[in-house]
């Protein structure tokens, strides 16, 4: 998974997109907070989820209390 | 969607027009699927292989163009059938021989999956290198243009951004561009379809009309 390293640490860009999205945000918002272009925000939300660490409901992203947890590590 | 022909066998390149076929891949900047895309323009291109001189100054060339293409709402995402490693391994060669940094991704497309969906193989050039190809995809993901270069000749980038231009002209302002159009020119005004459409716009006098099928005017 690209937004996770080899020894479980987040990315800075995955850090970053899962700070935003503490409050609920769209990719667009996602995108224009973390400056990155927007394809790759939607890359870096959709392997938050998979990791369990973010979920999207209703076009927006948020995070999962274990996103959550995690930034507070 | 099926992409091969009517053997079932070859694939085929998707025609313009077409949906541009779904992919998920593995890039130099994580997964990305064609679905990441929407909303902005994309230009799908595939190179040969990496660590070969023309494909270096192919990718010099799209690098330098790069912030004219996000300009003009397009991303840029390279391919080929190199692994993701030798990617990773090429754009840090050409940043250190060239001093340009590669900040668009690049598919590592070892399994020939995209490469062949979208019919970037052509046996008679390569049987497992995919040739340069080039597909504008648009914002609604339909492919609107698509060019074909042999391995030998590398592409003009300024050509593929202006491609991107002179389409995104036609949506925005339902004209047509004529050869050579850069942005700021003139644009072509769709024919008449009548007789007398066509005979009122000669009575109009507008020196921008050459015949009463041949009109300009400013986009």
């Amino acid at each position: 998974m690209a937004c996770v390293k080899p020894n479980g640490e987040l990315t800075t860009a995955a850090l970053e997109v899962l700070t935003r999205i503490a409050s609920p945000a769209t990719d667009q918002e996602v995108a224009e907070a973390v400056k990155r272009p927007v394809h790759q925000a939607r890359a870096i939300l959709r392997e938050l989820i998979k990791a369990g660490m973010a979920e999207h409901d209703g076009g927006l992203y948020r995070a999962t209390p274990a996103g959550r947890e995690r930034l507070r590590t | 969607m099926d992409q091969t022909d009517s053997c079932g066998a070859m694939p085929r390149m998707p025609r313009i027009g077409e949906p541009a076929p779904p992919f998920e891949a593995e890039t130099t900047q994580g997964d990305l699927r064609l679905e990441d895309y929407a909303g902005s323009w994309l230009v799908l291109f595939s190179h040969p292989a990496d660590f070969t001189p023309v494909c270096t100054t192919e990718f010099l060339a799209f690098s330098k163009l790069y912030p004219d293409f996000k300009e003009n709402g397009c991303e840029l995402l390279g391919l080929s059938t190199d692994s993701l490693y030798s990617h990773i391994a090429w754009v840090r060669n050409i940043e250190s021989v060239f001093g340009v940094a590669i900040t668009f991704p690049i598919v590592a497309d070892a399994g020939r999956e995209v490469a062949r969906a979208y019919g970037m193989i052509m046996p008679e050039e390569s049987a497992t290198e995919a040739v340069r190809t080039v597909f504008v995809i648009d914002d609604r993901q339909i492919v609107r243009a698509v060019l074909s270069y042999p391995m030998t000749t590398g592409r003009n980038v300024d050509e593929i951004l202006r491609l991107v231009q002179a389409l995104r002209a036609t949506d925005r302002h339902g004209v047509a561009t004529p050869a050579g159009w850069l942005p700021g020119d003139k644009v072509i005004v769709a024919p008449p379809r009548t007789q007398e459409m066509a005979e009122e716009r000669m009575k109009a006098g507008d020196p921008d009309c050459r015949d009463w099928y041949f009109c300009l005017r400013t986009p």
